[in-house]
């Protein structure tokens, strides 16, 4: 297959590009620099061989710069084909792709689909393998050549594969790493495994603690029946004890009571027997005694008292004698009834106003009458002359001087009090003296004026004095009138006193004293008599009472009063704390009639009163026992659930069962990606060996004979070490003995044999087949001069067969190439 | 004659997810859907309530289950509702649970093969109709205990036949062990008025005259079992009109997405809008109900830009909770074995190389045409009880293979690199 022309109408960069008409040569070198369009035009001359990929107009990475559809057309020249050599290819990438090929006079709509003529080898192959770059021999460098031989034997130098033995130990790497069929390492499955096992375990502990909890459980559904039946046993023994309980702390003592109130009423006997007795005979059989005792002296005590009344009349005697014995100082007669009355009639105080006149008149006629006997000596004593005290007060005066003179040194006189104090005494004395003459004498003056006065007036007097007796004579009678109708003396009325109105008043008195006492004692005899007659019948009524208690009880006492108040008192006392005790049962029981009802039916229920202590006793017991039962079941259950929720909190066998099939899963899948894997490692090393084994010796055959013209006969062949060793060996001229490709052999001699065996698989590849062109990137450009000139040479030669594009930005190396044959297609400013 | 017909509760299903949440939800959830069942069988009145085996989901009950099964079994009995059980293969009559449980005096538990007939009677006693039963006396039943069973004669009142059995027309039944085997003709000729049929997990009426019945499990046990999950309200008053009703009783119900053409979603957040649009698709289809709690499966596969991403557990968990968040689902669970580069297989089935050979040979192996000599390697996942044949299982494991021989080989995501 060469291409004889291309014309690119739009394909990224390039656009109306044409090689023109002249066929091209076999060696075509696209000379042009970086960024000028090599790239594009490699890429459009395999889409013209292989159509558009990707077929999208939007994706496609080269789409024309200057817009449109990208389009490009070829002529073809086909080496294998006889009656169609030439062939002309237009392709077109508008929404769809498309494409016609021209054979002839006939036009096949292609659409996208690749040349007949190059089908042969896949559009991947034909863009790696037939493509040649620089960059392949320079990463020979530093590169493992075990790798590179594997590329270019096992891939036939496609750069986008793998190695297949390194994808196939891959895949065994896998395979191991999930099963191995020893019991080396620990794959994957193993692990899982393991982990099953674990989980297994962890069933058989689950399913163990499934029937412990089965097992709890009805332990404890037991355990609830056994605590139910308990509560029930003890609420009948709650009840019971409740029974009990009542009967001995409430119906007992009720019932005690009863039997004791019956008691009391069967010792107090018959209540006739005791109806008139006392409430408490031997202290009212006491008291009654002691009442007749008291009563009896009582009597003795009013009988004297009686006397004693009657003797206060006496004194009352001895007042009327003294009454008669002032009656007959004052009455000249013994007073009557009709006396007395007017004696108490007698109004002493008017009585002695009178006589206190009368008295007042007697006077003023007696002192009238003296005066006018006496004249002067009546006068008062004031107005008297007083020649004695003043002839006493000369005296006074001269004894003062004489002393005080007596003093005097020249006297001589030793006094006995001293001298000076004489003299003091004597000048006291002698001041006096002369004082108290003064006044008496001015007194004696005054005196003796008065009396000559007074005698002027005594005749006067005289006649005021009789006046004075007739004024007396009518005060008398008037003091007289009052007690005209009393037969007083007549020597008391002559000049009646103040003696007659005391001694009416003391009569009076007395008269009223005698009245009074004499009421009194009259009144106290009375009631002496009254009291003595009572005490007389207060004694006969408790002497009576006494007979008849005595009696009462001297029959209940067997003739004995005193026993009988005794058993008397005994049985009211009986009587009596019998009605109290029913008396504090009806207070305390409200419903006594009901609770004796209990006591009679729990009797004809035959309860033992006197065991209800030991019943409580034992029925308390059986209850603590019951709750104490009771503890332990609560208790047991607490720790069951205790127990079953410890159980429960670990994993259950469906939930272990889970985990378990979850496992299996992935074991089975571990399994089956080991398989898997295995099975594409067979596959792969199994093709990569068949393929070598196929491609192998014509392909070292082709390389060798490459070789050979490339080293200008230094090596000559390329072989295979022994079995077990797939590296290439070289021999020839150069090495007489095989020498290892990938160690002994100088970076030149290798990129030599690269670059033999590269042109011997694409040899290889299309071998009888339609022979598509080899195209070489800047392939040589670092070769020295001697071996890019055994290329070039062997370009020629391939060149022969197939055609070759030689794409460089080297003018050197393109016109070269161009003596040698070649023809230079410029692209850019190339 | 009004009865729930019921099968395949599976109680305590040992639900192999990844996260304990889920499983502890889906076992709760089983106990829920029983529990839902007996509301329905008291609110509707009925007359019984038919099991037709798998009650349990293994031999013994956990303690929690055993506790629920009792207080509701006696909430039926309070209300004055029978319960006839036929054990299945999952609970056989020798397993301790069947044979040891307290069962309620309402209870009618027939264990072993032997037909039993029992009276089912209204609230006043009177009888309203027989069913039939006969259970599964060990885990491997291989008789076919339909054909033991005989009706009732001499009664105009309803007669119901009550077994686990696969019919072997059933669809899905090949998803079951066929246990009990029968045929649909010996059940249509037996002169049932109801068949109440436990086994297969899929809901379906066989026949229409006489009503031959799966209602279904109870609650969906794995990813394949989606789809609102019940029992049967069956009215058999009208004897030549059967009114049978599905219930649901589920409360989580799983969904399965399958995703395919992937190539657009670049990145996990578009791969989150391709579930959720296939989410919505779903529920448009099927909304189930609002307090429905869902337990997703996503079935990726194809190409895949982010194929790698896919492989690695952390993002898979971290696409997964953004998907459950997304959809308000209890679980999503992501399933992305079958992504892998965006690549075409026939870009590199033809190549001259490694890879070329490879693929043509994954291709030879997976249709039997190239054994490799695998006869004699060890495979540890092979079991010939459930995968058939090692070819069946080759099959299976090189099921994806050829796109992950490609990721494996090609260095890049695509092949679209080159030079110059």
């Amino acid at each position: 297959m060469r291409f004889e022309s291309l014309e690119v109408v739009r394909y990224g960069c390039l656009t109306n590009l044409s090689t023109g008409e002249d066929p091209l040569p076999n060696i075509v070198v696209v000379l042009g620099p970086n960024e000028s369009g090599k790239s594009t035009l490699f890429d459009l001359m395999s889409t013209l061989v292989y159509g558009f990929r990707p077929a999208s107009r939007a994706r496609h990475p080269f789409t024309p710069w200057a817009g449109g559809d990208p389009e490009g057309r070829a002529r073809i020249r086909l080496d294998q084909s006889a009656d169609a050599p030439v062939i002309e290819v237009h392709r077109r990438l508008r929404s769809q792709a498309w494409g016609k090929l021209h054979v002839g006079e006939r036009v096949d709509d292609i659409r996208n689909h690749p040349l007949p003529a190059a089908r042969h080898v896949t559009r991947v192959v034909f863009r790696q393998v037939y493509a040649l770059t620089l960059a392949e021999l320079a990463g020979l460098e530093g590169e493992s050549w075990d790798l590179v031989q594997d590329r270019l034997v096992g891939a036939m130098a496609a750069p986008d594969l793998h190695s297949a033995r390194t994808v196939a130990a891959g895949l065994e790497d896998e395979a191991k790493r999930l099963w191995r069929p020893d019991r080396r390492g620990r794959p994957r499955v193993r692990v899982l495994a393991a982990e099953l096992a674990a989980l297994n375990e962890r069933k058989r502990d689950a399913l163990y603690r499934d029937r412990a909890v089965r097992e709890k459980v009805a332990e404890r559904a037991g355990a609830e029946a056994g605590l139910r039946e308990l509560r029930e046993e003890r609420s009948r023994e709650r009840e019971r004890h409740g029974v009990i309980d009542h009967q001995l702390n409430r119906l007992l003592p009720v019932r005690r009571a009863l039997a004791r109130i019956d008691e009391l009423r069967a010792e107090a006997g018959a209540a006739s027997d005791l109806e008139a007795l006392p409430s408490r005979p031997t202290e009212r059989l006491s008291e009654l005694r002691e009442e007749a005792r008291a009563g009896k002296e009582r009597i003795a005590l009013l009988e004297r008292r009686r006397r004693e009344t009657a003797a206060a009349g006496t004194e009352g005697e001895r007042l009327r004698a003294r009454w008669e014995e002032h009656a007959g100082a004052l009455f000249a007669e013994p007073p009557d009834d009709g006396a007395r009355e007017a004696l108490a009639a007698v109004s002493t105080e008017e009585l002695r106003g009178r006589v206190r006149a009368f008295e007042a008149a007697r006077e003023d006629r007696r002192v009238a009458e003296e005066g006018l006997l006496h004249g002067a000596d009546h006068l008062p004593v004031a107005l008297r002359p007083a020649r004695s005290r003043l002839v006493a007060g000369v005296v006074l005066l001269l004894v003062g001087v004489a002393i005080a003179a007596l003093t005097l040194p020249q006297v001589g006189v030793e006094l006995p009090l001293g001298n000076a104090f004489a003299l003091r005494v004597g000048a006291v004395a002698a001041i006096g003296g002369f004082l108290l003459t003064i006044l008496w004498w001015d007194a004696d003056r005054r005196a003796r004026r008065y009396g000559k006065a007074t005698a002027d007036a005594r005749g006067h007097r005289s006649g005021q004095v009789a006046q004075l007796r007739e004024a007396e004579e009518t005060a008398r009678g008037e003091a007289v009138s009052l007690v005209a109708t009393l037969p007083i003396r007549d020597s008391l009325l002559k000049a009646p006193d103040m003696e007659l109105p005391a001694r009416i008043e003391r009569m009076l008195e007395l008269l009223a004293t005698l009245d009074e006492r004499s009421t009194a004692t009259r009144r106290d005899l009375e009631r002496a008599e009254d009291d003595l007659a009572a005490g007389r019948r207060d004694r006969e009524a408790v002497t009576n009472r006494l007979r008849d208690l005595e009696a009462r009880l001297g029959q209940l006492g067997n003739g004995d009063a005193e026993r009988g108040a005794r058993q008397a008192a005994a049985r009211t006392e009986a009587a009596q704390r019998a009605d109290q005790i029913r008396g504090e049962l009806e207070r305390e029981w409200p419903e006594l009639d009901r609770v004796e009802a209990e006591i009679r039916e729990a009797d004809a229920a035959g309860t033992d009163w006197a065991s209800l202590s030991a019943a409580l006793r034992d029925a308390s017991g059986r209850h603590d026992a019951l709750a104490e039962e009771g503890e332990e079941l609560r208790s047991t259950i607490t720790r069951l659930d205790a127990e079953i929720r410890h159980l429960q909190e670990g994993d259950t066998p469906d939930r272990v069962e889970g985990r378990i099939q979850a496992v299996k899963e992935r074991i089975r899948d571990a399994k089956e990606a080991r398989d898997r894997s295995f099975l594409l490692a067979r596959i792969v090393r199994e093709a990569d060996r068949r393929f070598r084994d196929q491609h192998q010796p014509d392909l070292l055959r082709r390389a060798a004979d490459h070789l050979r013209h490339i080293t200008a006969g230094r090596y000559e062949h390329i072989e295979m070490g022994e079995t077990g060793d797939e590296s290439f060996y070289l021999s020839g001229p150069a090495a007489t003995t095989p020498r290892k490709v990938g160690q002994a052999l100088s970076q030149g001699t290798r990129e030599q044999v690269y670059l033999a065996l590269r042109l011997a698989i694409i040899d290889h590849l299309d071998a009888g087949e339609e022979r598509l062109p080899l195209f070489m990137d800047e392939t040589l450009v670092n070769w020295d001069a001697w071996r890019r000139d055994r290329a070039f040479g062997l370009l020629e030669r391939v060149a022969e067969k197939r055609q070759v594009f030689v794409f460089t930005c080297h003018p050197a190396m393109a016109a070269e190439l161009e003596d040698r044959g070649g023809r230079i297609v410029a692209l850019g400013d190339g | 004659m009004r009865f729930i017909h019921i099968a395949d509760v599976h109680l305590d299903t040992a639900f192999a997810g990844r996260s304990e949440e889920v499983r502890s939800r889906l076992r709760e959830a089983a106990r829920e859907a029983f529990a839902r069942c007996v509301d329905t069988a008291v609110s509707e009145e009925v007359h019984a309530v038919l099991i037709a085996g798998d009650l349990f989901d293994g031999a013994r009950l956990s303690f929690g289950s055993e506790g629920l099964l009792l207080r509701q079994l006696a909430v039926l009995a309070e209300a004055g509702i029978q319960v006839v059980y036929t054990t299945g293969n999952h609970d056989p009559g020798s397993g301790p649970s069947v044979r040891d449980l307290a069962w309620p005096d309402n209870v009618t538990v027939v264990a072993g093969g032997e037909p039993v007939t029992v009276t089912v009677a209204n609230r006043q006693g009177d009888p309203v109709g027989y069913v039939t039963g006969a259970g599964h006396a060990t885990a491997r039943e291989t008789a076919d205990l339909a054909r033991g069973l005989r009706p009732p004669t001499a009664t105009r009142l309803p007669r119901v036949a009550l077994l686990h059995t696969q019919v072997t027309s059933a669809s899905g039944s090949e998803l079951h062990q066929a246990y009990a085997p029968s045929s649909l003709e010996v059940l249509r000729g037996a002169g049932f008025d109801y068949w109440a049929l436990g086994h297969v997990h899929q809901r379906q009426a066989l026949s229409a005259d006489p009503p031959v019945h799966y209602p279904g499990n109870l609650q969906g046990r794995n990813p394949r079992e989606t789809g609102p999950k019940g029992g049967l309200l069956v009215d058999l008053h009208d004897a030549e009109h059967p009114v049978v009703e599905f219930r649901e009783f589920t409360p989580v119900r799983w969904e399965r997405l399958v995703l395919a053409g992937l190539e657009n979603a670049r990145t996990l957040e578009a791969l989150v809008e391709r579930v959720v649009d296939a989410w919505d698709e779903a529920r448009s289809a099927d909304p189930g109900s609002d307090a429905t709690e869902w337990v997703v499966t996503v079935d990726m596969s194809g190409p895949s830009p982010v194929w790698r991403k896919l492989r690695e557990r952390e993002e898979l968990d971290a696409l997964e909770q953004e998907c459950a968040d997304c959809l308000g689902a209890l679980s999503v669970r992501i399933r992305a074995g079958g992504t892998h580069a965006v690549v075409r297989l026939a870009d590199h089935i033809d190549r001259q190389d490694a890879l070329g050979a490879s693929l043509r040979l994954c291709t030879r192996v997976a249709e039997g045409d190239d054994r490799l000599g695998l006869e004699e390697a060890a495979f540890a996942g092979f079991d010939p009880e459930r995968h058939g044949s090692l070819e069946a299982y080759l099959r299976r494991l090189l099921d994806g293979a050829d796109a992950e021989i490609m990721a494996r080989m090609l260095t890049g995501a695509t092949t679209e690199t080159g030079s110059p």
